[in-house]
């Protein structure tokens, strides 16, 4: 990722409660600083140099508005990076409903291949659910889809839905993690 | 796992020092051998080669100009060739020379003394009466610096605490020492502004309380611009009316010189208090051999004119320090005052014009320091856990490149400790070494800032031009000293480094010097002078004194206070004062 996840280190997301932060910045300082840990000095100066340059971004709203432009920019190539799309296809017996949900699943794969065809590839993606409401994988792919573009909202929600139909999809549940941090400030 | 071993907080100042400690989780200042709070720092060689520190020293330096040095933190860490220094070194009584690498000597007697071996000296006056009074042996000090200083200054502050005896667990800055001295309401989060005007230098810090933990936002200040000044435009105004009316300049006569800075420097602090002061010098020259007296008037208004200019030089590092702060005067829910200096009432109306609020003074500008420097002290070893430090560093930290610009690689006002590492590689085929001049200030020009050194990262294997990278590692700790580190990127090998044109003490001068510090013996002075002398009037023992009374300077008429009649006049310095002003002045 171009930039360090500041709230990450403060576990705490948008939007931000500046007494929270102030707090959280005062307990993490006296955790890492130094002075309280003598025998790890190395350790507890590269902790506290990141600690302080986070609360300098995010406590000056008009640093932190930039440091949120950045990330926002970035996290659509880390969702990319990090998760990539699901090409697995349903493992059950397949009826003629599901073979064409399957089929349009495979060709919003081919169209997510080219940034210009994104749109048809969300197209193909929604069919898809339309027709097999449990694909669970389409879900998936179309809340990285949102993801990539910026609109977290509709990301959290098709991310939400996968985990519905399969509550074991641990990547789905860490990208949501991520997408929801820019949206409602929770964690999952 | 709190260390019990006790450890002090020191306040090494221009004119003043004051030790405390933590008893019982308290900060509290140790008096000196004499009962007071604060210890003059001045130090004197005698003509019969005894060492007097503090107010011993103090008392005999009319009769030995010379050989007394008082205001040393003002050379400190400095070059003989900076500005300010050129600028003292006519205004001092003792003689200023250079040694080898262009550093300041005072030539006492016979001897060149480094402003770090004269410093220390006082600090092992400090460590004597601190030891005496607590009962055992004390070698644990946090030691404070103007926040200002570079990192010459602070390394040979830290040189004269090593010198004599002390473990220096940290170096800090005083206005963020004050600043924890302070009893503050530690629930709420606060914005303060300490402004420290002492005897030789000026802080303005800006800091962010957050329950407990207190965070220096910006610092900015002057490091020669304090006490010592204010007592000079006073000297001035005297010399050039003598002048005037005697045609006698009193600054050939270092004797003269002596007292008449002794009646300047009183009668600053008495016209805190007082609307006028008489500044009384009997038998001050002679003149075709018979003796004059020299008798001013002073008022207060007259003074304010005076210094004037100097008070409003103030208020620079004021609005820097806000500026960098990205505050403005109403962001601040207090201002703290720091320093002997801000009892002057100008001082005072002053700052509250500016900050738009009343000050607060509920700690002793005279030990503040020093107790929050014992906090410190504290949370170092463990036993205060309910507070911490994160300062900066006051300068701008670079190198110098093409066309002698100067690069900035730790800004000011980054907090410490930091680091930050810069690749650098070589330019020619078969270049074996790879050069780095890093210095400290705010100017463009590498030549306005001050040099800390000249690195040279040698042993590079020939290769190549442009095939070898160095990552070279510049590093602030928490003394706000800097440090330079170098690897070789490839082979991850540490990289051999020479370095030259720095200040201060080599390590094989140092260890010298902390030999010869334990034998020497800091005398009191003889019992003799002693009896001759009254008490000073107006000082209590073993609590706060006003740092500056000396027996020897008149007292102002008019005033109703109840201070000491007069100058006191011993049967020796009688003598003295009317022997040959030639005899006098080739002392």
């Amino acid at each position: 990722m171009a930039k360090k996840n500041y709230y990450e280190i403060f576990k705490l997301y948008p939007p931000i409660d500046l007494g929270q932060l102030q707090e959280t910045y005062k307990q993490l300082i006296f955790e890492h600083h130094p002075d309280r840990n003598p025998t790890k000095a190395e350790w507890a100066i590269e902790q506290t140099m990141e600690i302080v340059e986070a609360y300098n971004v995010l406590s000056d709203p008009q640093k932190r508005e930039l440091y949120n432009f950045q990330v926002k920019t970035d996290i659509r190539r880390e969702i990319g990076e990090l998760f990539g799309i699901k090409k697995g296809l349903l493992k059950i017996k397949k009826s003629k409903e599901e073979l064409e949900a399957e089929e349009h699943f495979q060709k919003g794969i081919a169209f997510f291949e080219d940034k210009d065809s994104w749109n048809q590839a969300q197209h193909e993606w929604v069919t898809c659910i339309k027709l097999i409401p449990g694909f669970v994988n389409a879900h998936y792919n179309l809340g990285v889809l949102y993801g990539y573009q910026g609109n977290f909202k509709d990301a959290v929600a098709c991310l939400e839905r996968a985990i519905k139909y399969n509550s074991g999809d641990y990547e789905a549940k860490k990208t949501l993690s991520t997408a929801m941090g820019f949206v409602y400030g929770k964690k999952v | 796992m709190a260390d019990k071993t006790l450890a002090v907080g020191i306040d090494l100042g221009t004119t003043n020092s004051c030790v405390a400690y933590l008893n019982g989780g308290e900060p509290q200042v140790i008096p000196n051998s004499d009962g007071y709070s604060t210890t003059p720092s001045v130090v004197a060689f005698t003509a019969q080669k005894n060492w007097l520190v503090g107010l011993d020293a103090k008392h005999q330096a009319v009769t030995n100009p010379h050989g007394t040095v008082a205001s040393i933190k003002r050379f400190i860490g400095r070059k003989l060739t900076d500005e300010d220094v050129q600028k003292d070194k006519s205004l001092v009584p003792y003689n200023i020379e250079g040694s080898e690498n262009g550093d300041i000597r005072v030539r006492l007697d016979d001897q060149l003394k480094s402003p770090e071996e004269i410093s220390a000296i006082i600090l092992q006056k400090i460590k004597q009466d601190v030891e005496t009074r607590v009962g055992e042996t004390v070698t644990n000090a946090v030691i404070t610096v103007p926040a200002y200083f570079n990192d010459s200054q602070r390394q040979a502050t830290k040189d004269a605490g090593k010198i004599a005896g002390f473990e220096v667990l940290r170096i800090i800055n005083e206005p963020t020492a004050a600043a924890l001295a302070y009893d503050f309401d530690t629930k709420k989060n606060q914005k303060i502004a300490v402004y420290d005007l002492g005897g030789g230098t000026l802080d303005v810090t800006i800091l962010e309380l957050l329950n407990g933990l207190y965070r220096v936002l910006a610092t900015c200040g002057d490091t020669h611009l304090g006490g010592d000044d204010f007592d000079q435009a006073i000297m001035q105004w005297v010399l050039e009316k003598f002048i005037a009316e005697h045609g006698v300049d009193l600054r050939q006569e270092p004797v003269a010189l002596q007292r008449l800075r002794e009646a300047a420097e009183k009668a600053k602090c008495d016209l805190s208090s007082a609307a006028a002061v008489d500044i009384n010098l009997p038998f001050i020259t002679k003149k075709e051999g018979t003796p004059i007296n020299l008798s001013y008037n002073l008022t207060r208004a007259d003074y304010e004119t005076l210094v004037g200019a100097l008070v409003e030089r103030t208020l620079e590092p004021c609005k820097k320090a806000l500026r960098d702060a990205n505050l403005t005067p109403t962001d601040l829910n207090e201002v703290l005052l720091v320093g002997g200096m801000t009892r002057m009432p100008k001082v005072r109306d002053t700052v509250r014009r500016f900050f738009n609020k009343e000050p607060n003074t509920k700690v002793n500008p005279d030990e503040a320091v020093a107790l929050g420097a014992s906090i410190q002290a504290g949370i170092i070893n463990g036993n205060v856990r309910n507070a911490l430090l994160l300062d900066v560093t006051p300068l701008s930290l670079g190198v110098e490149t093409l066309g002698g610009t100067f690069s900035v690689i730790i800004p000011r006002n980054t907090t410490v400790p930091t680091k930050m590492s810069k690749l650098y590689s070589t330019v020619k085929d078969m270049q074996t070494s790879v050069n780095v001049k890093v210095l400290q200030g705010e100017s463009k020009a590498a030549n306005n800032n001050k040099t800390l050194g000249f690195f040279s990262f040698v042993g590079i294997p020939p290769a190549p031009a442009g095939t070898i990278q160095i990552e070279v590692t510049f590093s602030i700790d928490s003394n706000g000293i800097v440090h330079v580190t170098a690897k070789n990127v490839a082979t991850g090998q540490m990289q051999q480094m020479k370095v030259s044109a720095t200040s201060g003490l080599s390590k094989e001068e140092l260890e010298k010097l902390v030999q010869a510090a334990k034998g020497r013996v800091i005398s009191a002075a003889p019992k003799e002078e002693k009896e001759a002398k009254p008490a000073p009037a107006n000082t209590k023992k073993a609590e706060s004194t006003p740092p500056t009374q000396s027996p020897l300077v008149s007292a102002p008429s008019g005033a109703g206070s109840d201070k000491s009649d007069g100058e006191v006049l011993t049967g020796d310095m009688i003598n003295f004062l009317l022997k040959d002003p030639d005899e006098t002045s080739h002392q």
